[in-house]
């Protein structure tokens, strides 16, 4: 019967217990003289307890195995743990010493304060927590450390002709060029080869609760990397907007449609 | 025993007892919600602990906003998602059904008699063949619900769709399952009267 569509949704949420007394007196009041809806329900009460009743206990090797490699990440040698700071310490004098040579010309004065900067909130020790498997991409894929290391690389990456030397400002960073290019040497390093349209980078301090929804690519050492679309890349930066965090977002290459966000848990 | 709040306190503090029991406490939901998203055993295994793994690698991140079982099952849902992506850019499709999973060996329980079993095995595994058989988004809410037993607020913030629209998608996804296990059912009884007509 046509009228019986309506009562297909109250049957369906009295399975769940999410009817008030008057829907379910409704409900009860047409299932008496329904005998399909009165089918309906009964099929849907065996599908609920069905499903459930089959539910077993996992495999014992699923918490093993998550415990193994959470063990295994502890027992890292005692200077892996460090790994990070000791980079850390090498990018500030390679920070220094650009400053004070002609290569100081390539950055703007806010881009060399924004990495002087960035360097003083990543030079603190790193919780870890990576799992074994990630340990050997570790510390050289430091987005801090290869920033600075970028110049040299800059022949291997293919540049677009037109390309703008730097940005003019940390705020117009956050806009794509419009097909002018992009400037590679500003591109923090990242375990990808891809380049991508943008580069987010925070701490896990700041982190909205609309990442939970996203689920991240890989982590190295205490960086979180998540691989996120256009739509994502507007909700994470609003969201630390809106919650007045200072974030650096670094304008990538322009034709990629997906950006990255670059997190970094501190202890 | 602890509550869950406080069990996420204590493993954000690095004490690993403490996150092998919220992994305790979860992993039959995870694990089976998995297994009939993706209906493998192994791949199910694979995820259900990459979904742990990656919880605990994230565990900072967590505040308590939403509750803790909204954010793994999070997890796991995108982890399916991706993995989808991935299995259909290699030209793999998801089976419609998993015959020798682990909770098809497991229905065997000394309560039952040996004909209860059989009767209980084939009402799962039609129901297991009806969930092959519905829409990729009918499944996937209704496992949400029945399998990882989330409120419908809690699906509606994991797939970040209205409340309505949860609560009618669950009543589509039963019905469509109603539908298809009535069928199996008739085919069933079509297959054995066609056996008595030959004898």
């Amino acid at each position: 019967m046509a009228e019986c569509s309506e009562y297909l949704e109250l049957i369906s949420r009295s399975v769940d217990g999410d009817l008030s007394a008057e829907e379910a007196e409704k409900l009860y009041e047409h299932l008496a003289h329904c005998p399909s809806c009165s089918a309906m329900l009964s099929s849907f009460e065996e599908i609920s307890m069905m499903t459930a009743d089959s539910l077993k206990k996992p495999p014992a090797q699923l918490r093993e195995g998550v415990m193994a490699s959470i063990e295994a990440t502890k027992k890292r040698p005692w200077y892996s743990r460090y790994r990070f700071t000791a980079v850390a310490a090498c990018f500030a004098l390679v920070v220094l010493a650009i400053s004070y040579t002609p290569l100081g010309d390539l950055l703007s004065p806010a881009q060399e304060n924004q990495v002087l900067n960035e360097d003083t909130t990543r030079s603190a020790p790193m919780m870890d927590t990576a799992p074994e498997a990630e340990v050997d991409s570790a510390s050289e894929n430091s987005p801090v450390l290869r920033a600075a290391e970028a110049p040299k690389e800059e022949a291997a990456v293919e540049a677009k002709p037109n390309s703008q030397a730097a940005p003019k400002s940390v705020a117009d960073q956050s806009k794509k060029s419009s097909g002018a290019g992009f400037n590679p040497s500003l591109i923090p390093q990242t375990p990808y080869t891809s380049t991508f349209a943008n580069y987010l980078l925070f701490s896990a301090a700041e982190a909205p609760e609309v990442l939970y929804s996203i689920t991240s690519d890989q982590t190295v050492d205490s960086t979180v990397y998540y691989i996120v679309t256009e739509d994502e890349f507007s909700a994470v930066r609003s969201a630390l907007a809106e919650a007045g965090s200072e974030v650096q977002i670094i304008p990538g290459d322009p034709e990629s449609s997906e950006s990255l966000l670059i997190l970094t848990i501190a202890e | 025993m602890q509550t869950e709040e406080t069990l996420i306190e204590q493993a954000k503090s690095g004490d690993q007892d403490a996150f092998a029991e919220l992994v305790r406490r979860y992993e039959k939901r995870v694990y089976h919600f998995i297994l009939k998203s993706l209906r493998n055993s192994e791949d199910a295994m694979d995820l259900s602990q990459e979904t742990f793994l990656r919880a605990y690698r994230s565990l900072s991140l967590f505040r308590g906003q939403s509750s803790f079982s909204t954010w793994i099952f999070s997890i796991s849902h995108h982890l399916c998602i991706d993995f989808v992506r991935k299995q259909k850019r290699r030209g793999r499709h998801i089976p419609s059904v998993n015959e020798d999973s682990p909770e098809m060996q497991n229905l065997t329980d000394e309560r039952f008699d040996p004909s209860a079993v059989s009767e209980k095995r084939e009402i799962v595994r039609e129901i297991d063949r009806a969930l092959g058989s519905i829409s990729p988004d009918l499944r996937e809410i209704f496992l949400l619900r029945e399998v990882a037993g989330l409120s419908y607020q809690e699906i509606s913030d994991i797939l970040e769709i209205e409340l309505g629209t949860v609560k009618s998608r669950i009543a589509r996804a039963r019905a469509a399952l109603a539908k298809e296990l009535h069928g199996l059912r008739n085919n069933s009884s079509d297959d054995a009267s066609n056996d008595t007509k030959v004898r």
